[in-house]
């Protein structure tokens, strides 16, 4: 079961990073969100975003970046456990 | 801040009209309600209208930058009701204000109010109203309440002189 993940997104300025990691923590399987702002642009933000959770549905977690118009850049650390 | 537009707008029919000696009060009604529903609809379009280009504008930019394309997300979402928003709440504001000016008028029409009460009725609660736009204005940007009240008031003012001296002219 996926348990968790750490995201590298670029997401724009506006949903902040708290409604944004409010938002992805509502996803299936999610438990826990946290956000770390990288490095901040003209119009975006780079962020780490860090889920953790049991059996963490990340298809529905990728539709929900992109419904907030954001883009996963890399998935940087994965952790499955039963 | 459109409600300055209606309030100014009826404050020169009533204005105009009393000028010329007076006009039935359902004339003026009539004229009135025509000014506003014509200013609602043309407020709204334009507003619309300039809204829209302006949001899809930031929606290309932040496109832009972003590298994807934002259809179907909250941005573009949030940012196409914004400006259908502002067009009816710009829309909505001139027409409430001008009708709420207009009211005396209404009764006169209603046989409610003498035209000449009416007239100076309606005449009270265009400037009245321009100055609590004003304060408004002032408590928003926090500036003192009054003085921006009283410019606003001003702007009112100087419409009345201007068409009674067009009318002394002419």
């Amino acid at each position: 079961m996926l348990s968790r993940l750490v995201l590298d997104i670029l997401k724009p300025h506006i949903p902040d990073l708290i409604d944004f990691c409010r938002e992805l923590s509502a996803v299936n399987g999610v438990k826990r969100v946290s956000g770390v702002v990288v490095e901040v642009d003209v119009e975006t933000d780079t962020v780490k975003i860090t889920v953790e959770g049991k059996g963490i549905n990340f298809e529905e977690l990728e539709e929900r970046v992109k419904a907030l118009g954001a883009a996963i850049h890399s998935v940087d650390e994965v952790v499955f456990e039963e | 801040m459109n409600a300055f537009d209606g309030v100014i707008t009826i404050l020169g029919i009533i204005l105009g009209s009393a000028l010329l000696g007076g006009a039935d009060p359902r004339h003026i009604v009539a004229a009135g309600v025509g000014a506003l529903i014509a200013m609602g609809i043309s407020g709204a379009s334009g507003t619309y209208m300039a809204e829209s280009a302006e949001q899809e504008r930031k929606i290309k930019e932040l496109e832009e930058a972003m590298l994807i394309k934002l259809e179907g997300s909250v941005i573009v979402d949030a940012r196409r009701k914004a400006a259908l928003i502002s067009a009816l709440v710009d829309a909505g504001s001139a027409v409430v204000a001008g009708f709420l000016v207009l009211t005396p008028y209404f009764a006169a029409a209603f046989r409610l109010l003498s035209e000449q009460t009416a007239f100076y009725a309606s005449l009270a609660m265009s400037l009245g109203l321009l100055f609590v736009l004003g304060a408004f204005l002032g408590k928003v940007a926090k500036n003192n309440i009054v003085v921006s009240g009283v410019k606003a008031l001003a702007i009112g003012v100087a419409t009345l002189l201007l068409i009674t001296l067009l009318n002394l002219m002419f």
